[in-house]
């Protein structure tokens, strides 16, 4: 205790004197700590999704997978219909079975109208997903027709407190939903998107459908089982597969077999289609990591270069104590504690600025991080870690400004910048490559966003269609008249929103293909400038349960039916299972590749039809003059036909798209900032060795001084030495980078070209940052290369 | 016209945040060819005044020019031009750069010129040869001994041909004989015309000079000219 008093007040003393050299000692470790700890928040978010539904481990999502033909199984978070029902009657196995079935519609309280997203949901949906309750009943709470439960969050806006048990809400026709459980708010780590949830009985839901006609197969519904303690879930996989096979009335499209993902593991299991928030991934958790373990060690060295820039000092204040009867043991000791002290205070510095830095980084990547709540566990590690990262930072200075001969501490110190130049080649080949890597994670995004739809979304607004079909027919009656409104189309889905159908059809070959099939009108092709390859266009909508007549395909569909061009296919009639019929069309006409789903799936081969039934979006380009005023003026269009009761649902087809690619943006924005932070530290690291090389090189520059040098001169002398380092580290930066960043690109279906902008922009990103850092220095510095070093003994 | 030409001269540093006079109204001026010594105890600003000669340091107050050219006008730049082209230093403490050869460290009195040298490798080997060092162009400073460093420190003061060398106590750590070979070199220097100033506690080496200026307190206490 005397000891770490006595350390407390010669660390003050000497921050005081030194504060420039403390300043970047800090600021680099609290730099480095917060990112470690904002890393470290993050994982451990994404390593608890869905932890706070209790049992978890034994509650499973039915994943349904599909395939033709050895094809690698594609996985669906949805099943069909029939799969919760048949494992109620036909499997002991499962304790409880479950189904969730996602929709949008209007529904108001004095207070709020809204189109809101929620669940129908089994009445014991509760005793499968164990979500903490604040009020009611969960294990009765859906078993009334009429009943909703809603999270607190849902409560406040509809009813303005958190408590409004055995209230109502109106539905679209009018009927009331009251209030029977309020469920506590959902952390952002979970894999619901929705937080209300109403009874299944009610007359007009999906389930009551489906349960009402066991042959309907398709709908979007989720599965949930909870298993027996002594059984497995591949064995539940496999019997399900059975009881598939047994019960299955539908066409060919059948799922292969089915897995049962625990809930939390769900998160970070691979990709599946139409799941309810996009994955996580373990290998970015991993990349992260080793990141931010690269990031510690670059501070950890930073640390280390700052202290022995002290050298001089330190090595005769150690003289001295060693002269005055301390030993080895208590000199390391002092330097260690004064490193445990610094830590300590970055530490502290890294818990404000990430206090300080999270509601942004919150809001921008639409995360939950919090620092206070974060778990002890977690918290004692980044104790730990400090500690730790005071000892490594601080062991090799100390052995050497302990050293106890002076002659070999001399030796020891006036060995750089050659020591150095390594370390320099380690961290700039890091920040390189990280800068490159935030380059072309940038570049995908904007991939995405511009290039990979193959379309001209520009000046497009996306409205969400009505239930009720007369408004829909008044409101694009009447948009259509509007002077600043260029062409209306109507669609099933928006480009690249996964929304898409099945069929199977069989090529010339006799071989079984997958398409997916979409429905537009003939507008469509104009609104989003799509031009035609071969034949013609729709030519009108059609509502009766038919096949269509004629058909588009787009050129995938082209080749993977064997034609040798687009006008070979026109004519020829394509015969093709839904999921409840067989169907034969004309190909009229063919369309190129355009993206109807993300850049995470390849362009299946698909069909185009005109059913107007299956349409759910508006696609409105607008005349770019105006624009706002003609935005304005649909708004109100809609309100007068809804009356209020149901507000409009309008995006930019740009803020459309990007809310398609949530996990891209994250990775953007988090590429961005680990980019960011080792850019900082590494010019941070760079003045250091400034500081430590000018402490070498103090009485040369004098001398060059005096002999006529000026600041040019100097500069050039200081920057120098690290010309080489820099080009190895681009040398070994770019083949590191291409080779992983090559990999990370074919994760995606589509992607960008690797081309070698990016890489020159990093480099040129670095070396500026480099020479500034070195520049800043030498303007700092250069009034300290005083003509009284020349005075100086040798 | 005086080569230098010093007008009440002031200078200030801080000293722990409180201001320290080195030199108060100091007015001095030499003449182009003359040799001078600066004596004094220690603090009295001679190193200070030499410093200032020199353009090492710019004085708080007053009007320095050299060769009719106001000093205290000049930037940083023309400054640094100025020492590199008309200015040599000889120190006490050699101040060789360690790790540069003989040849390597000489040939720095040239590195700094902004406009081209002529014949550079044939003047730093003549200037070897003036100092007696022709055979140790490829030592390292720390091969030669005090002697021989303080040759060479002379060497790179005269390989530009400089119109003054300032000298700060050159044999201030060499004994009795490389300091007589030392201010041999450095009055043979004088003798054709070179301006020579140089800073010295020794009695034996100011008598060598045509001027002592003897300082105190930051202030020239007295200035004598020897009779020739």
């Amino acid at each position: 205790m005397k000891n770490a008093r006595h350390d407390f007040g010669l660390l003050f003393r000497s921050v005081a004197r030194r504060w420039g050299v403390y300043a970047l000692m800090m600021a680099g470790t609290g730099l480095a700590l917060t990112l470690t700890l904002i890393v470290g928040l993050f994982i451990h978010s994404e390593l608890s999704f869905d932890r706070f539904i209790r049992g978890s481990d034994r509650v499973y999502l039915v994943s349904a997978l599909y395939g033709l033909e050895n094809k690698p199984l594609v996985g669906s978070d949805i099943t069909p219909a029939g799969v919760a029902r048949w494992m109620r009657a036909d499997m002991a196995e499962a304790r409880q079975v479950t189904r969730l079935s996602p929709v949008e519609w209007p529904l108001s309280t004095p207070r709020r109208i809204a189109r809101e997203r929620f669940f129908w949901a089994d009445p014991n949906l509760f005793e499968v997903l164990d979500l903490p309750a604040v009020a009611g009943d969960l294990k009765t709470a859906l078993r009334a027709r009429d009943s909703i439960v809603m999270t607190q969050r849902m409560a406040r806006a509809y009813f303005g407190d958190q408590n409004p048990l055995g209230r109502s809400l109106t539905t679209r026709d009018n009927r009331r939903l009251r209030v029977t459980a309020i469920l506590r708010d959902f952390p952002a780590n979970t894999h619901l998107d929705r937080e209300l949830f109403v009874s299944g009985g009610y007359p007009y839901s999906v389930l009551s459908l489906h349960d009402a006609n066991p042959t309907y197969l398709w709908s979007i519904c989720y599965t949930y089982v909870k298993l027996r303690s002594d059984v497995g879930p591949e064995a539940v996989a496999r019997q399900l597969t059975r009881l598939t096979h047994q019960n299955w009335q539908g066409p060919n499209n059948i799922p292969v077999s089915y897995e049962l993902i625990a809930l939390k593991d769900l998160h970070l299991h691979e990709r599946g289609d139409l799941q309810m928030k996009a994955r996580g991934h373990v290998d970015t958790l991993l990349a992260l990591a080793l990141v931010a373990v690269v990031i510690l060690l670059i501070a950890c060295a930073n640390y280390a270069g700052l202290v022995l820039a002290e050298t001089d000092e330190r090595g005769a204040e150690m003289g001295l104590l060693s002269a005055l009867g301390a030993g080895r043991a208590h000199l390391l000791a002092t330097v260690l504690r004064e490193s445990l002290i610094v830590h300590l205070l970055s530490l502290l510095l890294a818990l404000a600025l990430t206090e300080r830095l999270l509601p942004h980084l919150n809001h921008s990547l639409n995360l939950d991080l919090r620092l206070w709540s974060a778990p002890p566990g977690l918290m004692g590690l980044m104790l730990l870690l400090t500690v730790a990262l005071a000892l490594l930072s601080a062991l090799l200075p100390a052995i050497i400004v302990t050293a106890p001969s002076p002659v070999r501490r001399a030796r020891m110190r006036t060995r750089p910048p050659q020591r150095w130049q390594g370390w320099v080649i380690a961290q700039f080949t890091l920040v390189i490559s990280l800068l490159i890597a935030a380059q072309v994670v940038s570049r995908q995004w904007d991939y995405a966003l511009d290039s990979a739809p193959g379309f001209d979304g520009q000046h497009v607004a996306i409205v969400d269609l009505s239930d009720n079909p007369w408004i829909n027919r008044a409101f694009l009656n009447e948009i259509r008249q509007l002077k600043g409104v260029d062409s209306v189309a109507q669609a099933f889905g928006a480009p690249t929103s996964n929304f898409v159908r099945p069929a199977l059809v069989r090529g010339k070959d006799g071989r079984l293909l997958s398409f997916t099939r979409t429905s537009v009108s003939p507008e469509f092709l104009g609104v989003y400038g799509i031009p035609l390859r071969a034949g013609r266009n729709l030519d009108h909508t059609f509502s009766e349960v038919v096949a269509p007549k004629d058909i588009l395909i787009n050129e995938t569909a082209v080749r993977a039916l064997g034609f040798a061009s687009p006008r070979e296919a026109l004519g020829h009639v394509l015969g093709y299972e839904t999921d409840r019929t067989h169907m034969q069309s004309r190909i009229i006409g063919v369309v190129p590749d355009i993206r109807f789903s993300t850049v995470h799936y390849a362009t299946p081969p698909m069909m185009i039809d005109g059913f107007d039934r299956f349409f759910t979006h508006f696609s409105i380009r607008v005349k770019p003059s105006n624009e706002a005023e003609t935005l304005r003026q649909i708004d109100q269009i809609w309100l007068r036909h809804t009356g209020g009761t149901e507000p409009i649902e309008r995006q930019g087809f740009r803020d459309y798209l990007r809310s398609q690619y949530h996990d891209l943006h994250q990775q953007v924005a988090v590429s961005r900032l680990v980019a960011g932070v080792a850019i900082l530290l590494s010019a941070l690291g760079l003045m250091g060795l400034c500081v430590f090389l000018t402490r070498h090189q103090s009485r040369e520059l004098a001398i060059r001084k005096a002999l006529g040098a000026h600041f040019g001169d100097l500069l050039l002398y200081r920057i120098r030495p690290f010309l080489l380092p820099l080009l190895i580290a681009n040398i070994a930066a770019w083949p590191l980078a291409g080779l992983v960043l090559q990999q990370w690109l074919e994760t995606f279906a589509a992607h960008m070209t690797l081309t070698p902008l990016p890489f020159v922009q990093a480099s040129l990103v670095t070396s500026a940052s480099a020479l500034g850092a070195i520049l800043l220095h030498a303007m700092w510095s250069n009034r300290r290369v005083r003509i009284a070093f020349l005075r100086q003994d040798v | 016209m005086p080569l230098i030409q010093l007008d009440d001269i002031h200078h200030t540093y801080a000293d722990n945040g409180r201001p320290v006079s080195a030199l108060s109204g100091v007015s001095l001026s030499i003449e182009a060819g003359e040799f001078v010594a600066i004596v004094g105890p220690s603090g009295s600003g001679k190193s200070t005044l030499l410093n200032i000669i020199g353009t090492l340091e710019s004085p708080s107050r007053g009007v320095y020019r050299f060769d009719g050219t106001s000093v205290s006008d000049m930037s940083g730049r023309e400054r640094a031009q100025l020492r590199a082209s008309r200015i040599g230093f000889v120190f006490q403490n050699f101040n060789l750069i360690d790790h540069l050869t003989v040849f390597e460290n000489i040939r720095l009195g040239l590195r700094y010129r902004r406009e081209p040298v002529k014949n550079e490798h044939e003047r730093v080997l003549s200037a070897m040869d003036r100092v007696g060092l022709a055979h140790r162009a490829d030592h390292l400073p720390r091969e030669l001994s005090g002697g021989q460093q303080q040759r060479c420190a002379i060497a790179r003061a005269i390989v530009g041909d400089p119109q003054i060398v300032l000298a700060d106590e050159p044999t201030g750590s060499l004994d009795s004989q490389n300091a007589a070979q030392v201010l041999g070199i450095l009055t043979e220097l004088n003798s054709r015309g070179t301006t020579l100033v140089i800073v010295t506690h020794a009695p034996s080496q100011a008598d060598r000079a045509g001027r002592v200026v003897e300082m105190h307190d930051g202030r020239i206490h007295l200035s004598t000219r020897r009779l020739a």
